[in-house]
């Protein structure tokens, strides 16, 4: 069961946020749907418009989103790494703080991060994966890559295992996804238990394990720490980074506050949060930035083809819908997806390039 | 944000504290040679907080304004400050008003109840109700494990 609204919400005049200014807008009506048909459609429909948010953004359009490509290696994307990408844009029309986020892409010199997975970390990855994880579109559960760890020194299971990283290899040598890794089930989550309101069911993807076991190793892991190792990643940012928790931010806040009371001097905070920011990543802009970081172009490739490529399909309790939609259908599409294992780097990433900017 | 030592010689500086996507920029004058006024602190904040829409917007991203707010401290003036800020959102012109939150309000964020003059009054609350509530559930639980462990017809009227 969703909800959803009876008529779509119109815009309010912004001035009319002010809350003295006029009285609040009547409240939405919703309708209940229980046809398995229409959830799947407007699910469908909802989630293509939510993943088309960044359309409005100077990247999310035609020149600048041709000019970027999918991947973070096109002929701009280098320019943009060799900190000469004036020639390429018209400066006229490009914002101040536009080109301040590019200036801070520009490659820095660090050694290059290694793009193959080894055995023992495939094998390590898998065995710390907690088997009740939900992935596999292909129907592929993770407790039969985890059977064959039970038996580790069976020769048979290291065989299957040794062929499925192998299988790994096989995709950083193409540098190209495989079609099954193309595939996500989207999961809807309510924000609000017990409320299925339409827009506030927060989006959740499956992907293949194999994929997304990549994804971790290569972002979680090896590019996260390769930053921190060369001190890339400033004090500012706390999440997604080894040793660090939402407390000790909270705690640099509150000192914050402390120190201004007892020194008694000014202070002014803007509290704010990013609008699905997994959601709305511009996936190539983050390539860049890794690129800039060491990692090689195979893995990003790899990455950012995936993500453009993406077939996305909603999956709910009557089951996984016919229909699905993509980039090449329903385009342009952003946003890496809550549940990838690269979406978190690809964020801090991105963050940190944005606060240097400032 | 610039934090001095009270002789001056160390400095330490950030512009923002962050968790994912929940960010805190700041602007202050620890330094105290010449305070800013409440007009220049409220503008210093309002042009870091365009700043940092401008280039999440140049990214593809965008700021959620209808939850965002500012808080001014003015450190040995007034402690409450009534300026307003306004911010404009990605390609539209048309500003939006952001809430103006009292230093002795306590706020939500990551996941404590924070209040800038350090009273813990809010979160103390929250932990008592869920404290009230887990306790409750557990009431409940072992009421109904005493009836269900009494063996039948030993009650005595």
């Amino acid at each position: 069961m969703i909800k959803v609204p009876v008529k779509p919400p119109s815009a309010t005049p912004k001035e009319a946020q002010e809350p003295l200014a006029q009285p609040p807008p009547p409240p939405i009506e919703y309708r209940v749907v229980l046809d398995s048909q229409e959830i799947e459609s407007a699910l469908l429909v909802h989630n293509t418009k939510h993943y088309g948010q960044a359309k409005e953004t100077p990247f999310g359009h035609a020149p600048l989103y041709n000019l970027l490509g999918t991947d973070g290696t096109s002929d701009f994307c280098k320019q943009v790494l060799d900190g000469n990408y004036d020639s390429a844009i018209d400066l006229d029309s490009t914002s101040q703080e536009l080109r301040l986020m590019l200036d801070q892409l520009k490659r820095k010199e660090l050694p290059p991060i290694s793009a193959n997975i080894q055995y023992s970390d495939f094998v390590q990855g898998l065995r710390s994966w907690p088997e009740k994880t939900s992935i596999l579109p292909s129907g592929r559960h993770l407790g039969h890559y985890k059977s064959l760890l039970v038996k580790s020194d069976d020769a048979k299971s290291t065989k299957l295992l040794k062929t499925h990283h192998q299988m790994t290899l096989l995709v950083v040598l193409r540098a190209r996804p495989y079609e099954r890794w193309c595939r996500d089930l989207e999961v809807m989550l309510e924000k609000e238990p017990g409320n299925p309101l339409l827009h506030r069911l927060r989006i959740i993807c499956l992907y293949e394990a194999d994929y997304n076991l990549y994804l971790k190793q290569m972002w979680a892991k090896r590019a996260v720490r390769h930053a921190e190792d060369h001190n890339c990643l400033g004090n500012e940012q706390g999440g997604s980074r080894p040793n660090r928790f939402a407390i000790n931010v909270a705690n640099m806040k509150a000192l914050t506050y402390t120190f201004a009371r007892l020194s008694k001097t000014g202070l002014g905070t803007f509290n704010n949060d990013a609008k699905s920011c997994f959601d709305s990543i511009m996936a190539a802009l983050a390539l860049i930035y890794c690129i800039a970081l060491g990692m090689p172009d195979a893995p990003c490739q790899i990455h950012g083809q995936a993500i453009s490529k993406m077939k996305h399909y909603v999956k709910t309790l009557q089951g996984t819908s016919q229909n699905y939609y993509s980039n090449a259908l329903n385009g342009p599409l952003f946003g890496s997806g809550q549940g990838s294992g690269g979406s978190p780097s690809l964020w801090l990433f991105m963050w940190v390039a944005l606060a240097a900017a400032l | 944000m610039t934090f001095h030592s009270p002789d001056g010689t160390h400095k330490s500086e950030r512009n923002q504290d962050a968790f994912v996507d929940d960010t805190t920029g700041g602007i202050n004058n620890t330094k105290g040679i010449e305070p800013s006024t409440p007009a220049e602190l409220a503008q210093r904040l309002h042009k870091l907080a365009q700043q940092w829409e401008k280039v999440l917007f140049a990214s593809g991203g965008r700021l959620d304004l209808k939850n965002a707010f500012i808080i001014l401290y003015a450190g040995n003036g007034p402690t409450e400050l009534t300026t307003k800020i306004a911010l404009t959102c990605g390609n539209d012109a048309t500003t939006t008003p952001i809430e103006h939150k009292k230093v002795t309000e306590a706020h939500k964020t990551l996941g404590t109840r924070m209040c800038p003059t350090g009273d813990m009054i809010a979160e103390g609350n929250y932990l008592k109700n869920k404290a009230a509530t887990i306790a409750g559930r557990i009431e409940v639980y072992q009421g109904w494990k005493a009836k269900s462990s009494t063996p039948a017809g030993t009650y005595q009227a």
